[in-house]
């Protein structure tokens, strides 16, 4: 036993040095499996046809670019996305910041998380009896609207992520607030600044770290709003919430894979270069 | 060193885990022997249906009705045919003779009916004594099994009655939970089934004994369609999967004929009756159908225990024509095994969208199935992708003058033929002279309004609501909503629209209020759903002049499929001659064409294309399609002559249709084999085919959802032509 602990003494340095590696490989092979090699395979099926395999070169992402269907769905996508992140996040910190200076809302954290806990099945009956041309709204306001078939869909579908994601969100701020020292916000307010002065000024470059976590969660959280819609209304939903994931679902329904090959590759780069650019824009490279 | 063989390692265990392969093995898989085949045993009788089978060792008998029966004392290889029936049995029986059963002796047990209330139950010794039952005179119905030590069993109500066959002896033996209604025993078990489950009852010691899950959860399963044969403490079962041995109370059964292979299988052969011939080692079985073929099974030690080849054929819904097709193909190539794989069951519970990916993985994943059927597969994306695999090689070989080649190349494409449709029927209109040249929409509007000022009450034509009516009348008309480049055809849909509500105006003008009873909510294929019902969901022609003179007598106009022409072909000559009217095609935007039913193409990346072309064509022969009872017209020129072939020497009465037209009076129609002149005038009909009328599903289902809002005056149909067009365009632009 003595033996063996002085061994380990001796090749301490080695042993920490390779640790690590031994520690990450289980998730590194998970990912390279799972991610890597099959994202490999979708670019390579990108430059070639869906199932006979003939190498096309760019004509198929020449043809994806003058698809107008595509087109509409990442402008869809895109729009929703600009709509949904911004105020998620300012409505998640306000309510973050106030339950932060109020202890008693606390304790009721784990209930602001119940949203994510709802299976998309049950929100998509709610949606119907709300919704619906027979629904409950329109049997209060005693009209006769399709509100699913019309351009209110798509402020119902910023309702429901805003509604599901708030109280996730919420939690993660208020780790993030957690994490700021009281000290600085005791000197802050001895040095003179108002409330919000200090949030600005010291709360808000503190949540920094916080923030480039919640605006990445929030940007992929953004593309699950596709289940709600696609179980409310189907694989051809009124266009205005017409999304990526419905242009994706019908191409592989129809074996359109080099479509859906091409649309992968692109989104990929999409989220990635995204993801890379707030990445560097946290770290302060770029001014 | 040590740390470089450690990478090493790790480097061959990460290559191997990325593959997602191990070493294969080299080890061929013995190849087991041995497996039932199916023979057919000729019959000195044809065109008679025997009510039963009987055995007793060796001896068989097959009962007919009449008396009639064959037997076999050489275990079922021969048959030979006797009169059974002394001049008192020919004299007791009334003509209202309601069950019967005969065991291999040849006594028999009958009950008739004579009056209301009062029936006679009578046993028949071989030796011509007639024994009256009078414990039963009170007693209505028996149902009658033979045990196979020759006695009777009776259920009555939910009574169990054993009936010795010399004495008339009779016995109550116990009462069961539900009403029972199959009963099958030899001289120690009986087996009686109900809705509830399956009794045994112990009949030497006179006992019920507990009840077996596995045979309970069989009864409910397979909803009376199957047969037990007892055989001591074990029990052979008889289902649509196969044959199976079972011990009772055990955990499994052995299959020993997988139904699949055979007739076991085809579900438009109903079970008669089934015997068991020891032979030493594999015992030989005997099973009659009701169509009169008697099957028997052999043990074949030679062949592999599975067929060399597996082919999968795929299909969306189950379809009638599709299993028959297997159940034909598998007797006539034994060494290819077909499974046949259905996406949308009541099992399974999926959508069609479900469905479709599901498909689409395999299909992606390079283990898609050999054989696709189109029907509700999206046949011009799957074949724009290289899904499917060109039929040009079996369409040229074919023999033009042997198929409906209009029909054929009706669904040929510009870029070739990937599909060929296995059956077909012809949208058609009956009523008096006034229908004969009109083949627009526009004119049939004109029609019916003008017979709407004429008659101002009452129905004028076949469908009931607005989506009955945009559903008929597609059939003619929709091939010509989507445009060569893809894009809808608006001015063509739009034009639907009007002329379809124009139509429908004038039907319901003078509607009547009352609900009908329609034959449509009760219309049943028999053998299986196909296209025509789940996708148009409306009738066919003869239940549409069905309607015509039962429900809504006076109605001037009435449409629908006219699907095949063995049945509903003469059913609908014998209604129009009743009527004394005529029909021809039904008026469309697409006039002249048929709608197509069991489309069937070879997925490309099939590994078994030999076999698949070989299926294909075996689907087109004559051979299948003259025996097959196929929903739709035949594209088999010669099946669907065979079916003009009277069944009897002279045309006489095919059938009669009673129709309680005023209270207390039935109106006897009676119906005749259609003369030649009938079949000829079919024939040019078919023969002057333009193509055929086919739509894409999603085009097709937004016409009728919004087309059914504008006829019943929630939008307008402007307002509907934009609803659709915005609702496909992101189909069609995908």
């Amino acid at each position: 036993m003595k033996k063996a602990y002085n061994y380990i003494l001796r090749n301490k340095a080695g042993l920490n040095r390779n640790a690590k590696f031994l520690f990450l490989l289980p998730g590194l092979l998970g990912i390279t499996i799972f991610i890597f090699v099959p994202f490999g395979d979708v670019v390579i099926r990108s430059f070639h046809t869906s199932l006979t395999g003939e190498f096309v070169g760019l004509n198929n992402y020449k043809n994806l670019f003058q698809n107008t269907a595509f087109r509409l769905a990442v402008h869809n996508t895109i729009r929703f996305i600009m709509v949904c992140l911004p105020l998620l996040l300012l409505i998640s910190l306000l309510l973050a910041v106030m339950i932060n200076g109020a202890p008693k809302w606390e304790k009721y954290k784990d209930m602001y998380l119940l949203p994510m806990a709802i299976p998309a099945a049950t929100i998509v009956l709610v949606w119907k009896m709300l919704f619906e041309k027979q629904g409950f709204l329109n049997k209060t306001m005693e009209t006769h609207i399709d509100f699913m078939g019309t351009e209110y869909a798509f402020w119902i579908l910023v309702g429901s992520y805003l509604w599901k994601n708030i109280g996730f969100t919420l939690v993660l701020w208020l780790a993030g607030l957690k994490n700021i020292s009281r000290e600085i916000l005791e000197a802050a307010k001895v040095d003179g600044a108002t409330g919000i002065q200090s949030f600005f000024c010291v709360t808000l470059p503190n949540l920094k770290g916080s923030m480039y976590t919640i605006v990445v969660i929030s940007l992929l959280n953004s593309f699950k709003s596709f289940r709600e819609v696609f179980l409310v209304s189907g694989a051809y939903p009124q266009e205005d919430i017409y999304l990526l994931q419905h242009i994706f679902n019908n191409w592989f329904t129809n074996l359109d894979f080099d479509k859906m090959s091409v649309g992968s590759v692109l989104s990929a780069l999409f989220i990635g270069s995204l993801c890379m650019l707030l990445q560097k824009l946290w770290n302060g490279e770029v001014e | 060193m040590k740390r470089r063989i450690q990478r090493f390692f790790l480097f061959v265990i990460m290559i191997f885990l990325i593959t997602g392969c191990g070493l294969e093995s080299v080890e061929q898989k013995e190849t087991a022997l041995g497996r039932y085949v199916e023979e057919t045993v000729e019959l000195p009788v044809q065109n008679v249906t025997c009510i039963s089978l009987v055995q007793k060792d060796s001896f068989i008998r097959l009962v007919d009705f009449n008396g009639q029966d064959l037997v076999s004392t050489d275990g079922g290889k021969s048959f030979d045919k006797i009169e059974n029936l002394s001049d008192e049995y020919e004299n007791d029986i009334t003509p209202v003779l309601l069950s019967m059963a005969e065991n291999a002796d040849g006594d028999r047990i009958l009950t008739t009916f004579l009056e209301l209330n009062s029936y006679t139950h009578m046993v028949f010794t071989k030796n011509e004594q007639s024994i009256m039952l009078d414990k039963f005179s009170t007693m209505d119905f028996l149902s009658l099994f033979v045990s196979r030590d020759g006695s009777f069993i009776a259920l009555q109500d939910k009574n169990v009655y054993w009936i010795d066959s010399t004495t008339g002896e009779c016995q109550f033996l116990f009462e069961s939970q539900g009403y029972p209604y199959y009963a099958a025993s030899d001289e120690k078990m009986l087996y009686v089934a109900d809705e509830s489950g399956i009794w045994i009852y112990d009949l030497e010691s006179s006992e019920l004994k507990q009840q077996d899950t596995l045979l309970n959860d069989l009864t409910i399963k397979e909803a009376g369609d199957f047969l037990l044969y007892p055989y001591g403490e074990e029990v052979y079962i008889l289902t649509r999967e196969g044959l199976y041995l079972y011990e009772l109370y055990s955990e499994s059964k052995t299959r020993l004929i997988d139904g699949s292979l055979c007739s076991i299988g085809d579900i438009t052969k109903n079970y008669v009756g089934m015997a068991v011939i020891e032979t030493g080692n594999n015992a030989e079985f005997l099973i009659y159908y009701s169509d009169g073929s008697l099957l028997r099974y052999v043990y074949d030690s030679t062949l592999s225990s599975e067929p060399e080849s597996v082919l999968r054929v795929y299909g969306v819904y189950e379809d009638g024509n599709v299993r028959q097709l297997i159940n034909a193909f598998q007797k006539e190539h034994p060494e290819i095994s077909v499974k046949y794989e259905i996406g949308i069951d009541s099992d399974n519970g999926m959508t069609l969208d479900d469905a479709l990916k599901n498909l689409s993985t395999e299909i992606a994943a390079g283990s898609g199935p050999d054989i696709l059927l189109m029907d509700y597969l999206p046949y011009e994306s799957y074949m724009g992708k290289g899904a499917l695999m060109e039929l040009e090689e079996i369409r040229n070989a074919i023999d033009e003058s042997e198929y409906f080649i209009n029909v054929v190349d009706g669904v040929r494409t510009e870029s070739g033929l990937y599909t060929i449709p296995l059956t077909f029927t012809i949208p058609v209109i009956g009523g008096d002279a006034s229908i004969l040249g009109i083949d627009t929409l526009s004119e049939l509007a004109d029609l019916l309004e003008s017979e709407r000022k004429e008659k101002p009450e009452g129905s004028l034509f076949s469908f009931v609501d607005a989506k009955g009516a945009l559903k008929l009348l597609s059939q003619s008309s929709m091939g010509v909503w989507v445009q060569e480049d893809g894009t809808l055809d608006r001015k063509m849909v739009e034009d639907f629209l009007i002329q379809v509500k124009r139509i429908y105006d004038a039907q319901m003008a003078g509607f009547p209020n009352e609900e009908p009873q329609l034959q449509y909510t009760s219309w049943n294929w028999g053998t299986g759903e196909n296209l025509f019902v789940r996708y148009f969901d409306s009738y066919g022609v003869r239940d549409a002049a069905e309607d015509a003179i039962l429900e809504f007598p006076g109605q001037p106009f009435y449409a629908g499929y006219l699907s095949n022409s063995k049945d509903d072909f003469p059913y609908f000559m014998g209604q129009l001659k009743y009527l004394e009217e005529d029909y021809t095609l039904m008026p469309g935007q697409n006039y002249g064409t048929v709608l197509v039913s069991t489309l069937l193409s070879i997925c490309n990346t099939s590994g078994n294309k030999e076999e698949a072309t070989l299926f294909v064509e075996y689907a087109f022969s004559e051979e299948f399609q003259s025996a097959a009872f196929l929903n739709g017209i035949p594209i088999n020129r010669s099946a669907h002559s065979n079916r003009e072939i009277c069944p009897h020497d002279t045309r006489m009465v095919y059938s009669m249709l009673i129709y309680p037209l005023q209270e207390g009076v039935d109106e006897i129609i009676e119906i005749y084999w259609p003369t030649d002149l009938d079949f000829y005038l079919l024939n040019a009909k078919i023969e002057n085919i333009s193509g055929v009328n086919y739509c894409d599903t999603r085009v097709y289902e937004a016409v009728i959802k919004y087309g059914e809002a504008a006829l019943q005056g929630e939008i307008s149909i402007e307002e509907a032509m934009n609803t659709i067009e915005k609702s496909v365009q992101l189909y069609l632009a995908e």
